[in-house]
């Protein structure tokens, strides 16, 4: 069995530490997950199975955590990390939205569906009966698993989200407001969750801008089709502006998510300033993006900003040149990273065996 | 007392594998693999995979170097090798080493 035959196991480890040392320098990074690359390779020809030689290396959050340790950084899980901005994005979002509800909106409030959201009467009887600190109490569900307990963490993100969407479908018109917070809860619960087991390839990005991209091509559509009249700035707003975008985002691009999220925000700010018609539209699109843009940045590796053109650059990784280095500067020439068997490297789209 | 044996062998471990690696690379280049194994079986670590950030630290410190080699069948291994800092800084902890460890066998003699 050559490199090119790794079993979908070791793929699957190799992505885990690639995904667990986003926060080494890459180069570093990538060395690490090379020579693991070759130690498995060689002790798979060596007549040992994959279970077995996976088993040997150790967890990949220990290598990363080894990695952190020699290397002097801050010793973070990153799936909590991620889910930890999540939800500080979530509890901002909140804070916003109670604040638009609370402000822009003082008669749309029903008290009812917020009392009886999730059992908190606890933290209800402590605010006290003010609507204004009512309208906060989803930030604060979003805002809980900064607090919980490890153990609980991630089950306190699953909760709020249902308990958010269910509040969000359950509270009419009030409850239109608190969609958005519901997405970027369901984003702080489900990409820990992806990025643990390792997800975060290519082709999440792909369809993260894909749907980024879809309001501008819906314009453009309309209006070459006649049935919109976009002037000039219109056009550089609409099309250009999520398409610019959505690419960004499908190279893998934290700029890219950064700019739709805060595009977003901006979008649902606008729309509850002018409170105009197609309002729900606007205001769930602008949730859409920010929810999206958030789970993108947190997720997306900061330190080689272009994941997909690192792995592009990779030669064939199989006959690597000398490789005269003896500092091992971080930064240096891209090793291969491992990619999941359906992308274009070389080795992964080799058939197995 | 699983708990204590496991962290005085970590600690201890902590402080020798890098000098252990450098003397095995004293003797001759060694691969990813070779290496892993032959400190693995000795027990000098815990897991074979926390071997790697180790070489890429130690790589950054200038004590190794590598070198990928192709060889006409199979796949390319990337080979460790010390370097002149690298023997100098074995040279150093064997010093000490040889001045600390009789001193601790006498004291741990007296345990049995």
């Amino acid at each position: 069995m050559s490199d090119d035959g790794l079993p979908e196991a070791a793929w699957a480890y190799l992505r885990a530490l690639d995904a667990e040392l986003s926060d080494v320098p890459s180069g570093t990074a990538e060395e690490i997950v090379a020579d693991v690359r070759a130690h498995i390779a060689d002790a798979l020809d060596s007549g040992r199975s994959a279970d077995e030689v996976l088993a040997g290396l150790g967890a990949a959050p220990d290598v990363a955590r080894q990695a952190r340790e020699e290397l002097g950084l801050p010793d973070q899980d990153r799936p909590e990390r991620v889910g930890r901005t999540l939800s500080l994005v979530a509890s901002a979002v909140g804070v916003l939205i109670a604040v638009c509800v609370s402000f822009l909106l003082p008669s749309t409030v029903p008290v009812e569906p917020i009392q009886a959201d999730a059992g908190e009467q606890g933290v209800l009887g402590r605010l006290g009966p003010g609507i204004a600190l009512l309208t906060l109490l989803p930030a604060l569900v979003a805002a809980a698993p900064l607090v919980a307990p490890a153990r609980v963490r991630a089950g306190s993100r699953l909760a709020g989200a249902i308990a958010l969407t269910m509040f969000a479908c359950a509270a009419g018109e009030t409850g239109l407001y608190y969609f958005p917070l519901a997405l970027v809860a369901w984003a702080a619960a489900f990409v820990p969750w992806a990025v643990r087991r390792g997800a975060g390839g290519r082709w999440w990005h792909v369809l993260a801008g894909g749907i980024v991209a879809m309001p501008g091509v819906l314009v453009a559509v309309a209006s070459a089709g006649g049935s919109v009249g976009v002037g000039w700035v219109g056009a550089a707003l609409w099309i250009a502006g999520p398409v610019a975008a959505g690419a960004l985002c499908a190279y893998g691009f934290r700029a890219g998510y950064a700019v739709t999220a805060l595009a977003g925000a901006l979008v649902m700010i606008l729309a509850m300033a002018e409170r105009g018609f197609l309002f729900a539209a606007f205001w769930l699109f602008g949730g859409l993006y920010l929810a999206l843009g958030a789970a993108g940045y947190a997720a997306a590796r900061p330190a080689d900003g272009d994941p997909a053109t690192a792995r592009a650059a990779d030669g064939d990784p199989t006959s690597p040149p000398v490789d005269g280095d003896p500092a091992g500067a971080p930064g240096a020439p891209a090793r291969p990273r491992p990619a999941p068997a359906t992308e274009a490297d070389p080795e992964a789209a080799a058939p197995a065996g | 007392m699983d708990g204590a044996r496991e962290r005085i062998t970590t600690n201890i471990r902590k402080g020798v594998l890098e000098y252990c690696v450098l003397a095995l690379l004293s003797r001759r280049d060694m691969y990813g693999l070779e290496l892993a194994d032959w400190l693995a079986v000795r027990g000098l670590t815990a897991s074979e995979g926390s071997l790697y950030p180790l070489l890429a630290r130690m790589r950054q410190a200038g004590t190794v170097q590598t070198r990928w080699v192709a060889p006409e069948q199979g796949h390319a291994r990337r080979y460790y090798a010390i370097t002149d800092q690298g023997r100098a800084h074995l040279r150093v902890f064997a010093t000490v080493w040889r001045e600390i460890q009789p001193h601790v066998d006498e004291l741990m003699g007296e345990e049995g």
